[in-house]
């Protein structure tokens, strides 16, 4: 019953991707791109992975939304701007596409050969935390640095230019 | 976990990034000596502990090797903050350049998906930011083609990094080593992912327009500290016996960036483009010793690109005193006008030409010699026509250098580029002369 629900959510999670990235109109876009990341989440649920999904919906579908809402507001949204999408998705979708099929053929790869199923990751709150905060404390700390260096370099890019 | 002392370095780098940071809109000065003071730090934390006994952990290995990168790293950070201009709208430029040497520490000990990622990361996202410092044309374009092409890197990178994890049930990097057809995918990724940094023929397209666009300083850490790390990397992978699939790009990314590498920059007439271009070339020599297997590839690829550091850093240091856009002609008789930046120049020159004298020639020694012994034929040939077009570019410049000429413009030198520019010079001469004092340290760290 689960697996059922597992390849339902998938599904719907692929068919949402596809038409996140073939939409031309960016909110249009935005929209499925969430609904994307939400079916991916109940896939993380279905498959018992609860901590997971709960992680998918506060990071992806919060999170990172709310950043692309920012980039949205500054994106062109006039009729022109659309045609012009629109001619650009008529043709140049070739190369992406092989892209993405060159990643996932050695998942599907993968997935004919049965490869040796990895060792069953901690999947709960506390034991994460446990890792975080023993092992993995220098990660996490570095981590921090990484998102101050990004923090310093948004903050220098989007200072107002100084008129000549 | 690993002790407190084997982490004193990245805590030193870390503190001093944030105290820098904190400093610099109201005290530039300050933040810029508490970089400093924050990497000869780091420095003395790991020259201490060279000979210190190996600790185990999951992340970060302490072990002698990851020790002696760290301090190249950690002295090649110095040796650009040395000549980081403190011009430019944002003062965070000493915060970001110990954010990126954090990076490159952290990658030196990259035993771990995670710390490998993490490091990688950390050197890409504070070399963006520093790129740009500027905020003008030619900077943002360098900052945004390595922002674009660093995340399709990352990706490819972590891909991979997944593919190693379904195929083993492991992040540790060591658990890859194997023949399966996952692990083969992984390896193929991990290496694309890494040729990026390592600026590698088909992921090159960032290079000429970082070292021409971006502050020389920041080009200078591209080039030198950040390579020193990622070639770690590369050794530390290529000891875990990857799939027959990584040596095979290896010595095809290392042909086509040899030939290409060095036919281009034979055209430039700036001199940061042209150090740019023979950059790809270099690392293309770094890329055939360890294609080859060869019992000695390690130490030579180490030994290369450290030897490779000071010359780059010292070439970029004076292009950057003389403009943004020096051309080949603004370096005529400058040794004559300012004797330390032209001999300075010279040195590094001669040494990235590797003739003798100069610590490039037993670079290019080692690792001519790991190809023969890896029985590397066609390597061996591209890498002797790649040294010979070297040689031939590199010279034009230093005939230049040593002309006479009228000419009012002086670039006033510093006293940290004139400490970086004698530094480097006095380890080019050192290393041209007793190269074992080097070599010896690196065999000694490598397992």
């Amino acid at each position: 019953m689960s697996d059922l629900a597992a390849i339902w959510c998938a599904s719907v999670a692929l068919a949402c991707a596809i038409l996140a990235v073939t939409r031309p109109a960016i909110v249009h876009a935005l929209i499925w791109l969430v609904a994307a990341l939400l079916s991916l989440a109940g896939c993380f649920f279905a498959l018992g992975a609860g901590f997971a999904g709960a992680v998918q919906i506060l990071i992806y579908a919060g999170a990172i939304v709310a950043v692309f809402v920012f980039v949205v507001m500054t994106a062109d949204a006039s009729p022109e701007a659309l045609a012009r999408e629109r001619a650009r998705l008529a043709q140049g979708w070739r190369r992406p596409a092989a892209a993405v099929g060159l990643v996932a053929l050695p998942l599907a790869l993968g997935l004919l050969a049965g490869g040796t199923s990895p060792a069953a990751a901690p999947d709960s709150g506390p034991s994460l935390g446990a890792i975080l905060f023993g092992p993995w404390a220098v990660a996490v700390e570095v981590a921090s640095g990484l998102l101050l260096a990004a923090l310093m370099g948004a903050r220098h890019l989007g200072r107002r230019r100084e008129e000549p | 976990m690993p002790s407190f002392a084997a982490l004193l370095p990245v805590i030193l780098l870390g503190t001093g990034a944030v105290t820098a940071m904190l400093a610099a809109p109201r005290l530039p000065g300050l933040a810029r000596w508490i970089a400093g003071f924050a990497l000869v730090a780091a420095c003395v934390a790991l020259a201490l502990r060279l000979g210190a006994p190996d600790g185990l952990s999951v992340l970060l290995a302490d072990d002698r090797m990851s020790r002696l990168t760290g301090l190249v790293v950690c002295l090649s950070g110095l040796g650009s903050l040395a000549f980081l201009r403190p011009d430019g709208p944002s003062k965070e430029g000493p915060a970001l350049l110990l954010l990126a040497t954090l990076g490159g520490v952290v990658l030196t000990g990259a035993v771990h998906a995670a710390s490998l990622f993490l490091g990688l990361e950390l050197i890409t996202l504070a070399l963006v930011a520093l790129f740009v410092l500027p905020l003008d044309r030619p900077a943002l374009e360098a900052g945004y083609k390595f922002l674009i092409l660093g995340a399709a890197a990352a990706a490819t990178l972590l891909m991979g990094l997944a593919l190693g994890h379904a195929a083993t049930g492991s992040l540790a990097l060591e658990a890859f080593g194997g023949r399966e057809a996952l692990l083969t995918f992984a390896a193929a990724l991990l290496l694309a992912g890494l040729a990026f940094k390592l600026a590698l023929v088909p992921f090159h397209m960032w290079t000429p327009d970082a070292f021409t666009g971006a502050p020389g300083a920041a080009a200078a850490f591209a080039g030198a500290a950040s390579k020193v790390a990622v070639v770690t990397a590369l050794v530390r992978l290529d000891a875990v016996g990857l799939p027959q699939v990584w040596a095979l790009g290896l010595g095809t990314f290392a042909g086509v960036s040899i030939l290409l590498g060095n036919l281009a920059a034979l055209r430039q007439d700036g001199v940061a483009r042209m150090l740019g271009y023979s950059s790809v070339g270099h690392a293309g020599y770094i890329a055939a010793a360890l294609a080859t297997g060869a019992a000695s590839a390690p130490a030579a690829a180490l030994f290369y690109i450290v030897t490779y550091a000071p010359a780059l850093l010292a070439a970029l240091c004076v292009a950057a005193l003389i403009g943004r856009a020096t051309r080949i002609s603004d370096l005529r008789g400058i040794v004559w006008r300012r004797p330390l930046a032209g001999a300075a120049m010279a040195a590094a020159l001669v040494s990235l030409a590797g003739l003798p004298v100069s610590a490039g020639f037993f670079g290019k020694y080692v690792i001519f010699t790991a190809l023969i012994e890896g029985r590397a034929w066609a390597l061996l040939a591209l890498a002797i026509a790649g040294s010979a077009l070297g040689a031939y570019y590199y010279l034009r410049f230093v005939a230049l250098i040593f002309r006479r000429a009228p000419d009012p413009a002086d670039p006033a030198v510093r006293w940290p580029e004139r400490t970086l520019l004698g530094a480097a010079t006095a380890i080019i001469l050192v290393l041209g002369i007793r190269p074992d004092l080097l070599l010896d340290q690196i065999r000694a760290a490598l397992p």
